[in-house]
């Protein structure tokens, strides 16, 4: 069956193409969900509300780019959305940090995907978002600033300070490894 | 280039990773899918709501059609005289019937008092005292009164029902059973109220001369019982409402009202998602509303005396000022000036002043957006008893839109400027905005037998949002306006009185 197929079989309320397009989208939605929730918990409430809000909102789908990328919107919106409720704190930074860290290539690139995915869920939820939004999603400061309602110096000070984190977080990995 | 690095490795790995999903997670979608959108389906399903509609419509007609049929008037005679003899009958048989009760109750008593010879004197009394109220019912000319007559006797036999047992359990001394027969006798006495004709101090005369025993509180209980009669009556004076005609037509009421109304309108612009806070925020200064206008038609048909249903059709406009100032570019332009200073010992001295400053293009986008619909007004009123020239009523119900068109320009959440038209509606605009509550105060003035002249103050507010839920933005309007207008009797006749 066809992503076009599955998209109008979803729209005329078909339950297994329903069915087929969670089991074909899931497990990515979920690492989105997981890159933005604290908790595995909150993960799986995130994607049953998106999903939810896929089913009830595909009409206005437009055929217009990738339905990936929009049903990843979806969830990501979800997510922000509850984390707004949780009312994040992003702290400002005004001073200029030089950040000192260097961190070679092959430092990471042995790293998998539940390591990077740990290393993410190990940020403060402020440099979690900005750093998902901004590195895997890719928006500009100026969306994120719009999207969280912060100011675009932020989203990038709260980056610069997830990115040192990070990679403190690899060097420690490294220490033990060694 | 580590930090790009870093960020690409990040990127590539986690972009398209799928992890694990626990299990049941589609049964938990699935249930929950199923369970939400039950409660607005019917909404969304445009031959349903018709249906709905039109069901609801016809079962109120149909109720109302009912109402009609069952309060239509008995037949009458084409003469007074002969109205008057017919409703002295009926008068009379319900007379009979009264009296054939109240000798029910009366025997009832007689039998639970061992029949002394001063219950038979109290039975011939009260009949006595029945002929003669007959006699004075038959001078009755009044129809209304009669009417209301029956009613009363009608009720007043259920008293006399109820009071038997009671009887029964009081018969042990001689003044409980008096009270009791002073009670049927004043139950007899409020049942011939048409003239508060019973006169009182015969009957009290009547109860003296039989020696049965306080006749002040006889009074007492008679002139209340007429006093809550003749309340009774008046009442039920102003309630029939409708005029027989003298062709035996029933008058049936159906109301066409024309109007048109100026509105002030204002709007609400609201984002329900953080995403769209700088846009709602940015549609809300750009856009300013500059009031509206609302012309249509309604029919009204009354349900009863007060209450009416008017329901109609009807288009209104919300027009808004569009102005936008926009950004375009951004410069700074450095300005630098030198000059050369010599002091008396011949130094030179060469003095740079250099200026920065920001020069800021921007540009400025006025228009003008049409909210455009067709809608649906159901209202129910409630007419106040006036007669004078002057009515006055309440309204309230519901605007279901039926459809609904924007043209103008509009700002998109991308912050591009669209100028939409009727076809372009949907992805901004609901073509189906929804309900809207409505309430107002109607005064009118009669021109003439068929023809009122009204102004209708009111006010409305939307229920459901307009703009497309895709856009996390609430945008709702409320209105107050005047409405101005003509209402003409359709099936006026001037066989009516």
């Amino acid at each position: 069956m066809t992503e076009l197929e599955l998209i109008k079989g979803c729209l005329r309320q078909d339950a297994a193409c329903q069915k087929l397009l969670f089991e074909q989208m899931a497990g990515k939605m979920f690492t989105v969900c997981l890159r933005y929730a604290n908790d595995s918990m909150e993960a799986e409430d995130i994607l049953q509300d998106g999903f939810i809000r896929v089913f009830n909102n595909l009409h206005q789908f437009k055929f217009e780019g990738s339905f990936e990328g929009w049903v990843r919107r979806v969830i990501v919106n979800c997510a922000l959305k509850r984390l707004q409720k949780k009312r994040v704190v992003f702290s400002e930074i005004n001073e200029y940090e030089n950040n000192n860290t260097k961190v070679e290539p092959y430092a990471f690139s042995h790293l998998g995907e539940d390591d990077l995915m740990k290393l993410i869920n190990n940020l403060p939820d402020g440099y979690r978002i900005v750093f998902n939004l901004n590195v895997i999603e890719g928006y500009s400061h100026e969306e994120i600033g719009q999207i969280l309602n912060i100011q675009a110096s932020t989203s990038r000070s709260q980056l610069v300070k997830a990115r040192k984190m990070l990679q403190q977080q690899i060097l420690e990995l490294q220490k033990i490894a060694v | 280039m580590e930090q790009n690095l870093l960020d690409k490795h990040f990127k590539d790995k986690l972009s398209n990773y799928a992890s694990p999903v626990p299990q049941g997670m589609w049964e938990r979608i699935a249930a929950e899918k199923d369970r939400k959108p039950k409660v607005i389906w019917w909404w969304n399903n445009k031959s349903f709501l018709l249906i709905g509609i039109l069901a609801i419509t016809a079962s109120i007609v149909g109720f109302v059609q009912y109402q009609n049929e069952k309060h239509e008037s008995p037949k009458v005679t084409s003469t007074l005289n002969n109205k008057n003899n017919n409703l002295t009958e009926e008068s009379v048989s319900i007379n009979t019937n009264q009296k054939a009760a109240i000798e029910k109750t009366v025997v009832q008593n007689a039998s639970s008092t061992s029949n002394t010879a001063e219950q038979q004197n109290k039975s011939t009394i009260l009949e006595e005292a029945n002929k003669e109220k007959t006699n004075k019912k038959s001078t009755a000319t009044h129809y209304t009164q009669n009417k209301t007559n029956k009613n009363n006797y009608n009720s007043n036999l259920s008293e006399g029902n109820f009071t038997s047992p009671n009887t029964n359990k009081s018969v042990s001394t001689k003044k409980e059973f008096e009270k009791e027969d002073y009670n049927a006798k004043s139950s007899i006495s409020n049942s011939n109220n048409n003239s508060n004709s019973l006169d009182e101090s015969k009957t009290i005369e009547e109860i003296k001369k039989y020696n049965f025993g306080n006749a002040n509180i006889l009074k007492l209980n008679i002139s209340k019982q007429n006093g809550l009669i003749n309340k009774t009556i008046d009442n039920k004076k102003f309630e029939i409402r409708d005029c027989p005609s003298v062709d035996n037509r029933i008058r049936k009421d159906l109301f066409l009202e024309v109007y048109t109304a100026p509105e002030y309108t204002k709007k609400t612009v609201q984002a329900t998602n953080p995403l769209y806070t700088n846009y709602a925020n940015l549609k809300d200064s750009a856009e300013s509303m500059v009031g509206g206008f609302t012309v249509g038609m309604r029919l009204a048909t009354p349900l009863n005396k007060n209450w009416l249903l008017k329901a109609g059709l009807q288009y209104s406009q919300i027009n808004e000022r569009f102005s936008l100032q926009k950004e375009t570019n951004r410069r700074t332009i450095v300005v630098v000036t030198t000059r050369t200073e010599t002091d008396a010992l011949g130094n030179t001295t060469i003095i740079s002043d250099t200026t920065k400053y920001q020069q800021v293009d921007y540009s400025y986008t006025n228009g003008v957006g049409y909210y455009k619909n067709l809608e649906l007004p159901v209202m129910l009123t409630y007419q106040f008893n006036s007669f004078s020239n002057t009515k006055l009523s309440l309204n309230a119900g519901l605007i279901i839109n039926l459809s609904s068109w924007y043209k103008g320009t509009v700002i998109s959440p991308t912050y591009q400027l669209l100028n939409v038209s009727k076809q372009e509606n949907a992805d901004i605009y609901k073509t189906k905005v929804g309900l809207s509550f409505v309430g107002s105060l109607n005064i009118s003035k009669v021109v003439n037998e068929r023809l009122d002249l009204f102004a209708e103050p009111y006010f409305r507010f939307n229920i459901t949002n307009n703009q497309q839920s895709s856009y996390d933005i609430k945008q709702k309007f409320s209105a107050i306006g005047l409405s101005l207008g003509l209402k003409y009797n359709l099936h006026y006749s001037r066989n009516h009185f």
